[in-house]
């Protein structure tokens, strides 16, 4: 589809970009059967293909509203229709396109109340204060230190993940020593710019983006062969570094580089032999998070290394629709949120599995909030020893 | 017999009876159009698994044509030796109807329509080929139809025959409608 | 506006949407070269909501275009000036499976593919298969007699629906049945593109899942011998579940999507599909590779999975074909089977004519031909140009004793074309049709039959005699 831009974004950079993301869609309507907010409402202003209209609309007359911008925030950016467009459209970067541009349509106090969250949730003191109450898996085992030394790695904290699941990365420390990798570690205060990025925070997040390029690709010249990720939602941002910049921008390169480095945990132990690592024999359901199977476009990964490891896994009907954490989705949109919830844990839960694992730490808290089944990160069934 | 003298027989009448080979539709009336003499096999193309016959002609008939290139008709239909294709299509079945593609036809007016063709797939127009499968000879005089055929090895489709009951009031409004739109003059009775 | 208050009024808030900027992006469906806004949109949630839009647009004389998921390829859910939109989308519900009569009864907006998925644990599926069927409603295909890669052996929508419940323009609920006594109401409202009612309720006939299935890709070095191939397969007695054809351009852009593995540098692919018991597949599998002596490669599909991902590149052919442009044209003309190769031919040298890109993918087995005319609407005349091609794709479709449309439908866009199909006397039957129907003419009005005066306007294009346009380009 053709956008003729308006008068004053004739020249911008964001509006160029977003009138050729858009030209790749041929308004065909697949990506409506597989979008969870579509399924939810029946409203095609709850769909992608509306979404996409819309921000056409916005983009050609500079006349949206804030009931334009309501539509876009009820998007889970799941990048669900990602995985469906037959025709290669680039959504999650249109609708950041979009937000960015709709953001100013806001009202003050809905603006104040993001932001609040948003400081919460990557100022780590604050984060750490939560911890008493909302902590799910505390860590039980010694660490381990690797005997040989094949490889350096740089494990991405995370800003969440410490203080809340602390035991993902101890355990992911823990085989990457078994299995011969030192481990280094980016600190808690190097948020992936992943909840400013997606709260219309672009400053925010390209400063922060700026400063963890730097800083890795130093780790990089050090030595560093892979950048580790163990929760997806972080991992795509890191992956998606390089659509920030202008291919003209210096950044644009130092980005993709650090992109090619980094890697799901799953995608880096795949290729692995972790026989001489034990796991936990428990009847496990697997939940693949949006931001592994749609946004760094890993179907079935998890699921052929769980597989291989011995895990019998069951089919999840609509394992492809997302479970309504999305980042801080839920704590603005909390009714869809909920309902997304409760159909993901029907369906996960199908099978009585003992235990439910999953790749993402934003999945694993949400989900938990919702049914007694422990929820993890998969790496927790991995049991490596000292030897 | 040709298409225009029948056309003119319709044109001369006030009222008159289609009639079919040893029709079904018993005839009681005076005037009546005998189609079995208008018959003949207009186009066959094995390959294309497409048949066109004029009305008349009698089912044995095409059934021995279609044997000859190992076909057969799609669907079954009660046949004495002289039914007619023309006669099992004013009666209608639905399996007779999904085997229809296109047919010609001269309406009350006495105009010749064609609608549908001789292509298995056709959403052009509305599907008055199909509709007027089962118009018992009260909207037009049925002239030619091309229908689908198959191979041999391909089962026909069971008959499941149709259920006989008094129309709904819409149904009764629409269908009087209808024969409004193809015989506003009430000649074929 | 005043209506707009008073479906407002009378429904809740959230199901009525309206002004400019909520509504634009109904303003279109699959073929977004055509764009109109709607005064408001309606999505109703209940069949008692749906009378009630009804009884207001009476009362208003204000059109009603209904609309399924949009992806109709003619413009049939394309708003009217003035007219509310009333999307089934919202009725998507999957009343009563019955595996032992093999029916379903569905609400309108239940998706094509929602039905298979439903009733598979049965063994079961819904055989008609838009390549669309991802998204495609129910009620949406029921209005196109929408076909797809499988109809081939199964048949279309009207063959596999045995019955409909649908809303007159009066507000009143009519039953059509397929065993019916007398004329064929239900076949009529197949293909009738909203213009005659709202469909509300669908029984739809499943099909056995067959015993074996055994999808066959051929490559060919030449498009012609592709095309004879479809021919002599039909003409050797057996009727394919599924036989589609590709060119190179589609193969492309399918590959992009999918890496399916399909073979880049072929000119032509053909997809065939086996079904049914095993000894039949296995006989008609042996007599099918003996048939494909021409083709440059042949691969028999050995799992399931690869079977599922060699059709979903084809199904997803059209939208992939927007990797390679920005707009693409879509046909949809059929033709007897053994001028496929001709028409090919044919279609490259008009092609060529009017320097646009055309990508083929179609159901060969059918006869029924998608070329894709590739163009971007940001160049001036590119439209303009794509719809000339288009047309003359059309009238060459109908001169070889074929249709202007196979399974999309006249919606907005073929209305010339219908001229070049239909005599005068026969558009006439078609409006009085309509009228029997719908005599104030507020459903979806203007669209699949056109005026008797455009056709004039057009100087009447209805060949008779095999008069050709255009003689200058080489027929034959
Ligand atoms: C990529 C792509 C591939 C396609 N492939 C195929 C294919 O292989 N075969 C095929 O046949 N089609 C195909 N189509 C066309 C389209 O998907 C079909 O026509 C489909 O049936 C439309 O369904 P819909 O629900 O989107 O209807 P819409 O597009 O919303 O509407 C289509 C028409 O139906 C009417 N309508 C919708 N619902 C109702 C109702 N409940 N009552 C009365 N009228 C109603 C509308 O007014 C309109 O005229 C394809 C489209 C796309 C985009
Ligand atoms: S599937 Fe892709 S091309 Fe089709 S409407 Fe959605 S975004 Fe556009
Ligand atoms: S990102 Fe997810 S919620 Fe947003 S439009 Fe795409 S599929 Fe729908």
């Amino acid at each position: 589809m053709q956008t003729k831009l308006s008068e004053h974004l004739a020249d911008s950079a964001h509006g160029k970009k977003a009138a050729d993301i858009i030209s790749a869609c041929v308004h065909c309507g697949f990506c409506l059967a597989t979008c969870p907010t579509y399924q939810l409402t029946g409203n095609e202003l709850d769909s992608p293909r509306g979404r996409i209209y819309l921000i056409k609309s916005a983009l050609e007359n500079n006349q949206a509203s804030k009931s334009s911008l309501q539509h876009l925030d009820h998007c889970l950016t799941c990048r669900s229709c990602e995985t469906t467009c037959p025709s290669g459209v680039k959504y999650s970067e249109l609708v950041g396109i979009g937000r960015e541009l709709l953001e100013n349509k806001r009202s003050l106090w809905q603006k104040a109340s993001r932001s609040t969250i948003r400081r919460f949730l990557t100022k780590p003191a604050l984060v750490n204060l939560s911890k008493p109450f909302a902590q799910q898996s505390a860590i039980k085992s010694p660490v381990i230190k690797p005997q040989v030394t094949r490889g350096r790695v740089l494990l991405l904290t995370g800003c969440v993940q410490p203080a809340l699941t602390p035991n993902t990365n101890h355990i992911t420390k823990n085989v990457l020593s078994t299995l011969g990798y030192q481990v280094d570690e980016t600190s808690q205060q190097a948020c992936c710019g992943a909840i400013d990025h997606h709260n219309a925070a672009p400053t925010v997040a390209l400063e922060r983006i700026k400063a963890n390029i730097d800083n890795w690709l130093r780790s990089i010249e050090s030595g560093i062969e892979t950048i580790i990720s163990t929760a997806s939602g972080c991992g795509v941002m890191v992956k998606d570094y390089p659509t920030l910049f202008a291919p003209s921008d210096d950044y644009y390169l130092k980005a993709s580089t650090v992109a090619e480095k980094t890697k799901d945990i799953a995608e880096f132990l795949i290729n692995q032999d972790l026989s001489p690592i034990q796991h936990q024999a428990v009847n496990v359901s697997y939940h693949a998070p949006c931001s592994l199977q749609h946004g760094q476009k890993l179907p079935n990964l998890v699921e052929r290394l769980l597989t291989t490891l011995g895990y019998e896994l069951t089919p999840i009907t609509d394992s492809h629709l997302c479970c309504g954490s999305a980042g801080t989705y839920s704590l603005f949109e909390p009714e869809t949120s909920k309902q997304l919830r409760d159909n993901k844990l029907k369906n996960l839960t199908q099978s009585q599995p003992d235990i439910i694992v999953t790749s993402n730490v934003g999945c694993q808290l949400h989900l938990s909030k919702g049914t007694k089944t422990p929820v993890r990160h998969w790496i927790e069934l991995l049991e490596p020893k000292a030897d | 017999m040709n298409i225009e003298e029948i056309q003119q027989q319709i044109l001369d009448a006030e009222q008159l009876q289609i009639i079919g080979n040893n029709s079904q539709l018993k005839s009681n009336h005076l005037n009546t159009l005998d189609m079995s003499a208008y018959s003949g096999l207009v186009s066959y193309q094995a390959e294309e698994l497409v048949m066109t016959v004029k009305a008349g002609t009698t089912i044995t008939y095409i059934e021995s044509i279609l044997a000859h290139n190992e076909q057969i008709l799609p669907f079954s239909i009660k046949n004495t030796a002289s039914t007619t294709i023309g006669g099992a299509y004013a009666i209608g079945s639905p399996e007779l109807r999904d085997a229809v593609l296109g047919v010609k036809v001269i309406d009350g007016q006495g105009r010749i329509l064609n609608f549908g063709g001789k292509v298995m797939k056709n959403v052009a127009g509305y599907d008055v080929s199909r509709l007027l499968v089962g118009s018992k000879g009260q909207l037009v005089a049925v002239c030619e139809i091309s229908f689908r055929v198959l191979p041999k090895a391909y089962p026909v489709a069971t008959s499941t025959g149709t259920i006989k009951q008094t129309p709904s009031k819409v149904r009764q409004q629409i269908e009087k409608n209808l024969k409004q739109v193809f015989d506003p003059n009430g000649r074929f009775v | 506006m005043q209506i707009t208050q008073e479906l407002l009024a009378a429904l809740p808030e959230h199901i009525v949407i309206h002004g400019d900027e909520m509504t634009r992006p109904f303003e279109c469906d699959g073929l977004s070269m055509y764009r109109q806004k709607p005064l408001a949109v309606v999505l109703p949630e209940n069949i008692e909501q749906i009378r009630i839009v009804i009884e207001i647009c009476n009362k208003h004389n204000t059109p009603i275009v209904s609309r399924g998921a949009g992806t109709g390829l003619a413009g049939g859910a394309l708003p009217l000036d003035n007219s509310i939109v009333l999307g089934l989308s919202k009725l998507n519900k999957i009343k009563t499976i019955d595996p032992q009569a093999k029916t379903a009864v569905v609400e309108p907006g239940v998706r094509n593919i929602a039905i298979s998925e439903a009733v598979a644990q049965h063994d079961l599926y819904y055989a008609p298969d838009p390549s669309s069927q991802i998204a495609c409603t129910i009620g949406g295909n029921v209005a196109e007699n929408s076909g797809g890669v499988h109809c081939l052996k199964y048949g279309l929508t009207v063959h596999n629906v045995i019955a409909i419940k649908m809303l007159t323009i009066d507000g009143e609920e009519l039953i059509l049945h397929r065993n019916d006594d007398g004329i064929g109401l239900l076949a009529l409202m197949n293909g009738s593109e909203g213009l005659l009612g709202i469909i509300t309720e669908v029984t739809v006939k499943l099909t056995p899942k067959p015993e074996r299935v055994q999808l066959v890709m051929a490559s060919f070095d030449h498009v012609r011998d592709c095309a004879n191939t479809v021919s002599n397969i039909i003409k050797a007695g057996i009727i394919p579940a599924g036989l589609e054809m590709m060119d190179q351009f589609a193969i492309g852009a399918a590959e992009d999507f999918t890496h399916a593995g399909y073979p880049r540098d072929a000119q032509a692919l053909l997809l065939c599909e086996l079904d049914g018991d095993h000894d039949n597949v296995e006989q008609e599998l042996t007599k099918l590779l003996a048939l494909l002596s021409t083709a440059a490669t042949i691969k028999v599909a050995n799992s399931e999975q690869e079977r599922l991902t060699l059709w979903q590149g084809r199904k997803s052919a059209f939208p992939s074909v927007g990797r390679l442009s920005p707009d693409y044209y879509c046909m949809d003309g059929t033709i007897p089977r053994h001028y496929l190769a001709d028409v090919l031919e044919n279609i490259t040298q008009l092609s060529a004519h009017y320097a646009l890109r055309v990508a083929n993918v179609f159901h060969a087995g059918d006869g029924n031909l998608h070329p894709l005319i590739l163009y971007d609407a940001s160049i001036e005349g590119d439209i303009e140009k794509a719809e000339a091609l288009g047309t003359e794709i059309l009238k060459l479709c109908v001169d070889v004793g074929g249709s202007i449309t196979g399974e999309h439908g006249v919606g907005i866009e073929k209305l010339n074309a219908m001229c070049h199909q239909f005599a005068a006397d026969e558009l006439e039957v078609f409006h009085q049709i309509k009228a029997a129907f719908d005599p104030q003419s507020l459903l979806n009005p203007g669209k699949a039959i056109p005026t008797l005066h455009r056709c004039a306007e057009l100087g009447n294009m209805h060949v008779h005699n095999n008069e050709l346009p255009h003689p200058e380009l080489e027929r034959f």
